[in-house]
């Protein structure tokens, strides 16, 4: 499996530098908003892939309250922190194109201030699991977390259709020029499996600091809590 | 073709450039904090 998810994150990493490329290089320069707009070939992939890793994060959090399997709160907070990450560079991407577009780097828009509340209340699970040591408590409250925060990815997503948004709606590729559509879908892949890339690492990551924890506390480190 | 946008280039280069040290920076702390907690090899902690 970590072989696997190696050679899925390099491939990610060569997707990324074509798509990119393509991206900056060949697509052509959008009507209105000239080049600036080239930054939806990444701000796009980072969104779409923020909102997967957080629904990795959410069947985690069933899965650990069905099973009560260590594995499935390694995957809870190697999602979570990953999407956290992504999140963090949509949120910094979005302010540097909406500077030139819009005239201020953040407005309280419906879909700037969800995506806000949704990368803070995840903020918030991880920040949760900082503060309860004894494991499987840990990986209880977590999961039930998830579960409220999780409330927060579908508002994301509707948000610009449901309420008057500067935010433009989710395009298709049938309204989209298909030399636009081409980067966006390479880098969307590209993030896709950088994802899967560093999950694989960050669950072993998780998975040996659980059982250094159990070992300190003279537990034992299988499989099921 | 009033309201057209131009000079902005720079910017989206940089965009991606920040993107892409922004992950490796990720990638380098993980591998570290790996290494600190013992893993130091990909067949053998599978």
């Amino acid at each position: 499996m970590p072989r696997t998810t190696t050679i899925l994150g390099l491939l990610g990493v060569l997707l990324f530098v074509i798509g990119s490329y393509d991206g900056l290089f060949i697509a052509p320069a959008d009507r209105f908003m000239g080049d600036i707009q080239r930054i939806m070939y990444v701000h796009v992939p980072c969104a779409w892939n923020t909102l997967v890793a957080f629904t990795i994060s959410l069947v985690a959090a069933v899965g650990w309250l069905v099973k009560r399997s260590w594995t499935w709160d390694e995957l809870l907070e190697s999602a979570i922190e990953i999407g956290v990450l992504l999140g963090a560079f949509l949120v910094v991407q979005g302010m540097v194109w909406a500077k030139p577009t819009w005239g201020v780097y953040w407005t309280w828009d419906p879909r700037l201030t969800t995506v806000a509340v949704m990368e803070l209340m995840f903020v918030a699970v991880l920040a949760l699991r900082g503060f309860v040591d004894d494991p499987a408590r840990r990986a209880t409250w977590s999961a039930v977390a998830t579960l409220v925060a999780y409330v927060n990815v579908p508002l994301v997503y509707f948000s610009v259709k449901w309420w008057a948004s500067l935010h433009q709606v989710q395009s298709s590729p049938s309204t989209v020029d298909p030399a636009m559509v081409l980067p966006l879908r390479i880098n969307a892949f590209a993030v896709l499996f950088m994802v899967i890339g560093l999950l694989g690492l960050r669950t072993r990551l998780a998975r040996a600091q659980r059982e250094a924890l159990l070992a300190d506390n003279g537990q034992d480190a299988g499989g099921a809590a | 073709m009033s309201g057209v946008m131009s000079g902005h280039f720079d910017t989206a280069v940089w965009v991606y450039v920040g993107t892409a040290l922004g992950l490796a920076v990720y990638y380098g702390v993980l591998r570290w904090r790996m290494a600190a907690s013992g893993i130091t090899n990909d067949r053998r902690a599978s």
